[in-house]
C-alpha cells in the first residue's frame, strides 16, 4: 500500500565510512531498493493479505518486550505483543527480580542521599555506603567493556562485548531505571551488583511489593496468598515461585522477586492500551525480500497452551487487552518496526548444541520449561532473523558465564531451576517441586551416569565459580572498592592461576559413556543414589509435592537392581538400562569402608556415606541450560545488523535473543527494550 | 569345563570331542571359526538360495531379564533395489509386536539395516521371536531367532554393620535378599563367608518384609568379629533357591569390616557456626571409620584407639570441615563451620 522507506528513512547508525566504497555501494543498494524499488516492494506487500496491523509489533511479552512495548505506546503508537505463552512475563516473571543498571541511576542517587521511597515502604538504610553507589555513566561503560576482566573459569566476560551496544546501554540505564519506576515498579535498596554488571560499584536492586489485603499494584500491595507465602508448599496463580523475605532490603512485610516486577509492568501496559495475543507463536519475519528492504511484518501461528488431561487452554491473569484470535497461521503487519524479544537459545537443543554439542540431549531442560512450555527460548528470534539476511554477535560468549549451564542442585524435578509449588497453573506440567538439597546436600549420595557408574567427585558437582560483579567474590585482585579497571593484573598468569576456580563436573557429566551410541552419542540422565540412611540424616522429605512417584523423576525400591530397573522402565529419557549400578554401590561400600574413593578422591572433601540401607532412591539430577549469551547482532539503536553491517529496515531486538552482551538476567533486557522501543516508535510507517 | 565355540554358545567339551575324535590330531591346531564355518556348511541346504533373506542377530548373548536386548535385522541378498525402503516388525514368543524399526539406507554404514532396541523379556531361557519385513519394494520370509535371556539375579543387601567394629567381639549386621523380578524371596538361603573363603556361617532370611519395603526379606545376625585388626573383606553369598520354578543365579556381594583395637582415649567433638558462634545440632561427625552425630548441644563423643584421625564435621548449610592429626589423649576439637554461601541467591535467579 504505502512505499517503503522512500525518505531515506533507512537510518545507518553509523553514516557510511567513505573509505569503504564497497560497503558503500551495498548500503546504496538497499536504499535504492527501497527508494527506487518502490514497484518491487509495492508488489510483495500488495501479495500479503494481512490480518493485523499495528504501528509497532513486540515478539515476546516478557522482560525486554513488556517494557519495549509500554516505551512505544508511551510515544503514541499503536503495540501488538505476542507471546507463544498462555500468560506475559517472560521468564522476568520467575526471576529474582535482581535488576542490575547503574551509571548514577536514580535507586543508586535515592541510597547514596539515605532517603526512603516516595511511598514510605522502604524503612532499612541504605546497604551500600555511599561511595559504593557513586557511580557514572563512564564508569558503568568502562566496566562493561573492560579488556582485562577474567572470571574463575579464565573466561573474560566484558572484553567481547560490542561497544556500540554497551555505550547505549550505559547510557540507557538512568533512564530506564526511572522507566520502570513510572510503570509501577518498586525497588529495594541496592545491593551488590549482578553477574556482568561490573566490577566497580553496587547497582543492583531488588523488586518488592508489601504484603497487604488485597493485591493492588497502584498500592503496592499483594496478599500472603497470591505472593505465596501463606503456605510453604502452595504457589499462586499470580506468582509462579514463591516470593521471598525483602526485610533485609525495605523492611518487615516485604517481598521480593519477579513478580514484584512482571506483574507492574504487564498491568502498566494493559492499563496504557498495549494489545496482547498470546498462545501465539511467531515465526517468521516477512522482508520485502529474502535479503533486503524492510521488515514490515510478521507470521505467527496458534499454538495454544492446554491442560494435559482436561484438554482446557490455559488461561491468562489478566485479560484486558487480550486478543482471543485461534486461527491456525495469521500475518501482522508492522507499520514502523519489528521488535524481537522473543528470548534466547537455551530451550532448542538443536540450536543451543552449537555453543555445546554434548547439550544436543533432549533430557537437559532451560529454565522455567514448565511455565514457558516447550515454546519457551526456543530460539525463534535467532532462526527467524538469520533466514532475512541477520548478523550475530558474541558467538562465544555462553562459555564465559558460569550459569549458563549448570548442574542444578534441586533433585527430583525436570524443572530444576525454579521451586514452584501446586497451585500455578503450569505445576501439572512438572508434577514435582523438587528438592533442594544445597552444596552441602551432594555428600549425602553417589552421583551415576545414564549405566549407573560414578564419574566425578560428588561435592564438586555444583560448585560453580563466582561471577563477575561488585564487590568482587574474587574475580579481580582488588575487591569492592579497591578494584583496578582496565588493569593488566586483572588477567596476570599469576592471578588466573591463583582464582582459576572451576572443576569440570559439568562437563565429566556429559562425557561420552557406554550408553552414547551413534549417531547421537547422547550423554544421558544423571541420577543421585542413596538409602533410608541418607533420608534420616538429611531430613529430606521424599513426599509430594517435593517429589512425585509418577513423573519418572523419582524412584524408590526394596534393592538397588530394582531401583534401576525402575528407571529404566519408568524415566522418560532413560534409554539405557543402568547395568553397571549394582557394581557401582557395592564398589562405593568398599571404598567407604576403607575411606578412600581411588577414582574421584572423594574423601579428601567430605564424609562418605555406604549406602547399604533400604529402601534405595534415585533423584534426578538436572542439566539447566539458564541464560543465553550469543545471538543476533545489534547497534545503539538496538536494530538488527545484516551480515553487510547495516541495519535491517524496520527491525529490532532485545534480550536474550541479542548476542555481544556477557551480561546476567533483567538488566539487559530492559533497557534493550526500552532502547528499541524508542526508536521503532519513531520510525516512519 | 566346557569351551567356548562359534556365536558365543557354550559347547560342552564332550560333545566337542565326541564329534571331532576321529580328526583331533588335524584340527588340534585349526580356529574354531574354521570349524564353526566348515560346520554350518554341512547345515546349508543344497537349493540355491537367490531371493533376499533377513538375519537377525541378538545381543547380548544372555540378556538380563528386563534389561535391554538389541535386535539387528538386516537384509541379505545378491541384489537389492537402491531406494528399498521398508520397515522391519518384531515379534515375541506370544504374536506380539516388540516393536518396529526402518531400514537405513542404502548410503548408510550398515545399510539396509533395522535396530530395535527394546526390554528384554522376564522369564529365563531361550525364547524364539521372530521378525517380518513390511515393504512395498520387496518380499521377503518371515525369519525366527533365538533371544536368549540370562537367571533371574538375586539382590544382596547389607546394612545396619557397625562402621568400627571391635576386635574379638561380636556385631550384628542384617541380610536381605530380594528377586528384583518379583519371585518371592521368603526363606531364602546365604552363606557367610571370610576373607579365606570359609565359611563363617549359613542363614536364611524370615518372612516379614523390612519396614519400608515391599518384599525385602531379612535375617538379623549377630557375628563374631575376627581377632585382628585391620581390614577384612568377607563374601555373602546369596544361593540359588531349590525348588524354584524360575532359574536364579548364584550372587555374591563382598563387605568390607573395619576391625579396630579397643578404643583408649576419647575425642570431644563442639560443632559451631562459624560467624554466630550457636552450637550446631545434629552435624555428622566422621573419624573414619568412627561415626556419630552432635547432639541439641552441638556436642558428640567418640571413644577410639589411639592414631591418626582425619575428622569431618559436616551439615547443610555448611561446608564441611576438615581437621587430620594424632590423637594419642582425650582432647577436644572445636569445628568452626562455614555457612556454603558460594551461591548467593543473586547467583540462582535472574
Amino acid at each position: 500500500m504505502t512505499t517503503k522507506g522512500s525518505k531515506g528513512s533507512v537510518e545507518t547508525s553509523n553514516g557510511l565510512n567513505r573509505r569503504d566504497f564497497f560497503k558503500a555501494s551495498a548500503a546504496a543498494g538497499v536504499s535504492a531498493a527501497a527508494l527506487g524499488g518502490a514497484a518491487a516492494a509495492a508488489e510483495s506487500t500488495d501479495e500479503i493479505k494481512w490480518d493485523y496491523e499495528y504501528d509497532v509489533v513486540v515478539c515476546g511479552g516478557g522482560c525486554a518486550g513488556l517494557t519495549a512495548a509500554i516505551r512505544a505506546r508511551d510515544a503514541g503508537v499503536s503495540v501488538l505483543i505476542v507471546d507463544q505463552n498462555f500468560d506475559l512475563g517472560g521468564r522476568m516473571l520467575h526471576s529474582g527480580s535482581y535488576l542490575s543498571l547503574g551509571g548514577g541511576d536514580p535507586i543508586q542517587k535515592r541510597d547514596m542521599a539515605g532517603e526512603s521511597d516516595p511511598e514510605g515502604f522502604i524503612t532499612v538504610p541504605p546497604v551500600e555506603s555511599p561511595e559504593e553507589l557513586d557511580d557514572n555513566i563512564e564508569l558503568l561503560f568502562t566496566d562493561v567493556t573492560d579488556w582485562s576482566i577474567v572470571d574463575g573459569k579464565a573466561q573474560s566476560p566484558y572484553r567481547y562485548n560490542e561497544r556500540e551496544m554497551m555505550r547505549a546501554w550505559a547510557e540507557n540505564c538512568p533512564p530506564t531505571r526511572q522507566f520502570l519506576m513510572d510503570n509501577y515498579v518498586r525497588f529495594t535498596r541496592v545491593s551488590g551488583t549482578h553477574g556482568g554488571g561490573g566490577l566497580s560499584r553496587a547497582r543492583a536492586p531488588y523488586c518488592f511489593l508489601m504484603l497487604g489485603d488485597k493485591t493492588d499494584i497502584k498500592a503496592g500491595t499483594i496478599t500472603p496468598e497470591d505472593a505465596g507465602v501463606a503456605d510453604p508448599e502452595r504457589t499462586s496463580p499470580f506468582a509462579p515461585v514463591q516470593m521471598e523475605d525483602a526485610t533485609q532490603f525495605v523492611g518487615p512485610n516485604a517481598v521480593r522477586n519477579g513478580v514484584a516486577l512482571a506483574r507492574p509492568l504487564e498491568f502498566s501496559a494493559r492499563e496504557k492500551g498495549v494489545h496482547i495475543m498470546l498462545h501465539r507463536a511467531f515465526v517468521d519475519l516477512i522482508r520485502e525480500k529474502p535479503f533486503e528492504g524492510r521488515v514490515i511484518g510478521i507470521r505467527a501461528e496458534y499454538r495454544p497452551r492446554v491442560h494435559p488431561k482436561t484438554g482446557e487452554r490455559l488461561e491468562s491473569f489478566w485479560q484486558n487487552g487480550n486478543i482471543d484470535e485461534r486461527r491456525p497461521s495469521i500475518r501482522i503487519r508492522a507499520r514502523k518496526a519489528v521488535i524481537l524479544a522473543s528470548g534466547g537459545h537455551a530451550g532448542n537443543p538443536q540450536v543451543r548444541s552449537m555453543f555445546y554439542p554434548a547439550m544436543r540431549e533432549p533430557a537437559f531442560p532451560t529454565s522455567g520449561f514448565a511455565l514457558q512450555g516447550p515454546g519457551g527460548q526456543d530460539a525463534s528470534a535467532l532462526i527467524a532473523a538469520l533466514k532475512i539476511g541477520a548478523n550475530l554477535a558474541g558467538m562465544q560468549q555462553n562459555l564465559s558465564y558460569p550459569t549458563t549451564y549448570h548442574i542444578s542442585t534441586t533433585l527430583g524435578t525436570r524443572d530444576a531451576y525454579t521451586n514452584m509449588m501446586p497451585g500455578h497453573p503450569t505445576f501439572v506440567f512438572r508434577g514435582s517441586a523438587g528438592i533442594n538439597v544445597g552444596n552441602a546436600g551432594f555428600e549425602e549420595f553417589i552421583a551415576v551416569n545414564q549405566v549407573g557408574k560414578r564419574f566425578f567427585n560428588e561435592v564438586r558437582l555444583p560448585k560453580r565459580p563466582a561471577a563477575n560483579r561488585y564487590p568482587g567474590d574474587g574475580a579481580a585482585p582488588g575487591k569492592g572498592l579497591d578494584h583496578k579497571p582496565l588493569d593488566w593484573r586483572n588477567c596476570s598468569a599469576e592471578w588466573i592461576r591463583k582464582s582459576y576456580n572451576y572443576d569440570h563436573g559439568l562437563d565429566a557429566a556429559l562425557a561420552i559413556n557406554e550408553g552414547s551410541r551413534a549417531p547421537n552419542y547422547y550423554s544421558g540422565p544423571l541420577w543421585a543414589i542413596f538409602d533410608q540412611d541418607a533420608v534420616e540424616r538429611t531430613g529430606w522429605e521424599l513426599r509430594f509435592p517435593y517429589v512425585s512417584e509418577e513423573n519418572g523423576y523419582f524412584f524408590k525400591a526394596d534393592s538397588i537392581e530394582e531401583l534401576a530397573a525402575k528407571i529404566y522402565a519408568g524415566h522418560p529419557f532413560q534409554r539405557v538400562p543402568l547395568s553397571y549400578l549394582a557394581q557401582t554401590v557395592e564398589t562405593w561400600n568398599r571404598y567407604v569402608a576403607e575411606g578412600a574413593d581411588p577414582e574421584f578422591e572423594r574423601e579428601k572433601d567430605a564424609p562418605m556415606y555406604a549406602i547399604a540401607k533400604p529402601p534405595f532412591y534415585a533423584l534426578s539430577i538436572m542439566v539447566i541450560w539458564h541464560d543465553s549469551y550469543g545471538g543476533l547482532r545489534c547497534n545503539g539503536r538496538q536494530q538488527v545488523i545484516d551480515m553487510q553491517g547495516q541495519p535491517i529496515p524496520g527491525l529490532y531486538a532485545g534480550g536474550e535473543c541479542v548476542g555481544g552482551f556477557n551480561k546476567h538476567g533483567l538488566g539487559k533486557g530492559h533497557v534493550q527494550g526500552f532502547i528499541a522501543g524508542t526508536y521503532a516508535a519513531k520510525e516512519q510507517a | 569345563m566346557s569351551v567356548d565355540g562359534p556365536a558365543g554358545f557354550r559347547w560342552p567339551f564332550v560333545f566337542w570331542e565326541v564329534g571331532m575324535r576321529e580328526e583331533t590330531e588335524v584340527i588340534a591346531h585349526v580356529e574354531p571359526d574354521l570349524l564353526a564355518a566348515r560346520d554350518e556348511a554341512h547345515e546349508i541346504e543344497p537349493e540355491e538360495r537367490s531371493g533376499p533373506r533377513l538375519v537377525v542377530t541378538v545381543s547380548p548373548d544372555a540378556a538380563e531379564p528386563f534389561g535391554e536386548v538389541i535386535l539387528t535385522a538386516s537384509i541379505e541378498a545378491d541384489e537389492l533395489p537402491e531406494d528399498t525402503k521398508g520397515e522391519v516388525v518384531f515379534l515375541d514368543d506370544q504374536g506380539n509386536e516388540r516393536g518396529r524399526a526402518a531400514l537405513t539406507d542404502r548410503l548408510d554404514p550398515q545399510p539396509f539395516t533395522a535396530r530395535l532396541e527394546c526390554m528384554a523379556p522376564e522369564r529365563p531361557g531361550k525364547h524364539v521371536w521372530t521378525a517380518r519385513l513390511e515393504s512395498e519394494d520387496l518380499e521377503c520370509d518371515e525369519v525366527s531367532f533365538t533371544v536368549t535371556i540370562a537367571p533371574h539375579p538375586i539382590s544382596v543387601t547389607i546394612w545396619d554393620m557397625p562402621p568400627a567394629i571391635e576386635q574379638g567381639r561380636s556385631f550384628p549386621m542384617k541380610v536381605g535378599l530380594r528377586c528384583p523380578c518379583g519371585c518371592n524371596a521368603q526363606g531364602w538361603t546365604f552363606r557367610l563367608l571370610d576373607s579365606d573363603g570359609s565359611e563363617i556361617l549359613a542363614g536364611q532370611v524370615g518372612d516379614e518384609p523390612w519396614p519400608g519395603t515391599a518384599s525385602l526379606y531379612y535375617a538379623c545376625l549377630d557375628v563374631a568379629a575376627p581377632d585382628t585388626a585391620g581390614s577384612h573383606r568377607w563374601t555373602v553369598v546369596a544361593e540359588p533357591p531349590e525348588g524354584s520354578d524360575v532359574p536364579h543365579a548364584e550372587r555374591r556381594l563382598s563387605i568390607v569390616l573395619n576391625v579396630m583395637r579397643q578404643p583408649e582415649v576419647s575425642l570431644r567433638i563442639r560443632a559451631r557456626d562459624a560467624k554466630t558462634g550457636e552450637p550446631v545440632a545434629g552435624a555428622k561427625v566422621v573419624a573414619h571409620p568412627y561415626r556419630t552425630r552432635t547432639g541439641e548441644d552441638g556436642e558428640a563423643l567418640l571413644h577410639l584407639p589411639k592414631g591418626t584421625y582425619t575428622v569431618f564435621v559436616s551439615r547443610s548449610p555448611y561446608f564441611a570441615f576438615k581437621s587430620q592429626g594424632e590423637i594419642s589423649e582425650d582432647m577436644t576439637l572445636t569445628a568452626e563451620l562455614h555457612e556454603d554461601r558460594a551461591l548467593t541467591d543473586a547467583e540462582l535467579w535472574a
